[in-house]
């Protein structure tokens, strides 16, 4: 996984998907809520379309990374909860 | 005529006090020992934390552990988020780290105007909640971090 920009939704629904959008050269993102990472390849066209995690729930954060180290990139994505 | 013995009242000799000379030595000799063995304690204590944070051979730990540490919270802050990223990816179980995560903590209760910092606050505390080994001093701030709006 190398570096490249990173660009993806504010918000997401709970129990939906996420799509962010990778140029450069990552060749994969990191996508975690704070526990163990889960890794997407990166297609061709860059972008990348995966489920929010599951225990994502409302008011929580889905990171999401490329690159390593301290050059590594970063978005967060909040989740909004399904209504009551 | 007879002589006979009289008596007078007088006050009782005192011990000769220290002259003023000598007693200033001793102050200025007690003085120069304790500010030695203070100073020598302090350096012990200091140096035990500096000579751990000498280079470790991997960059990107130094640096982290600098900003853990050393850095000004202002700097700390604007790394907020890779800090605590790579703390959790690829450093759980470095002590200082945990420190400056622990500063990010008491700087976000601390500094309502704390660029960024809801969002601050909730990625320290989804870590907090799912690291088990999260220093007890660090998870003690999760309610307040979570009352955060």
């Amino acid at each position: 996984m190398q570096g490249g920009e990173l660009t993806g939704p504010a918000t997401a629904p709970e129990g939906g998907t996420i799509t962010v959008e990778v140029s450069g050269n990552a060749s994969e993102i990191d996508v975690s809520i704070g526990g163990p990472s889960i890794r997407y390849p990166v297609p061709a066209d860059g972008k990348v379309t995966f489920p929010v995690p599951a225990g994502a729930t409302g008011g929580m954060l889905v990171k999401v990374s490329i690159g390593e180290g301290l050059k590594r990139k970063l978005i967060f994505v909040e989740i909004i909860g399904s209504a009551p | 005529m007879r002589l006979e013995p009289v008596y007078l009242v007088a006050p009782k000799p005192k011990p000769p006090s220290v002259p003023t000379r000598r007693a200033f030595l001793l102050a200025g000799g007690t003085l120069f020992v304790g500010l030695g063995l203070g100073g020598a304690c302090g350096y012990a204590a200091g140096s035990g934390v500096l000579s751990e944070l000498e280079p470790t051979g991997n960059a990107e730990l130094d640096e982290l552990r600098r900003l853990a540490v050393r850095a000004p919270i202002e700097e700390l802050m604007d790394q907020a988020m890779l800090f605590l990223d790579l703390l959790r990816n690829n450093y759980p179980e470095d002590p200082f780290l945990w420190q400056g995560a622990k500063r990010i903590g008491e700087e976000l209760l601390d500094n309502p105007a704390a660029a960024n910092r809801r969002a601050k606050a909730l990625w320290l505390r989804q870590l907090i909640d799912r690291v088990g080994h999260c220093p007890d001093g660090l998870r003690a701030l999760a309610p307040e971090l979570a009352r955060i709006r």
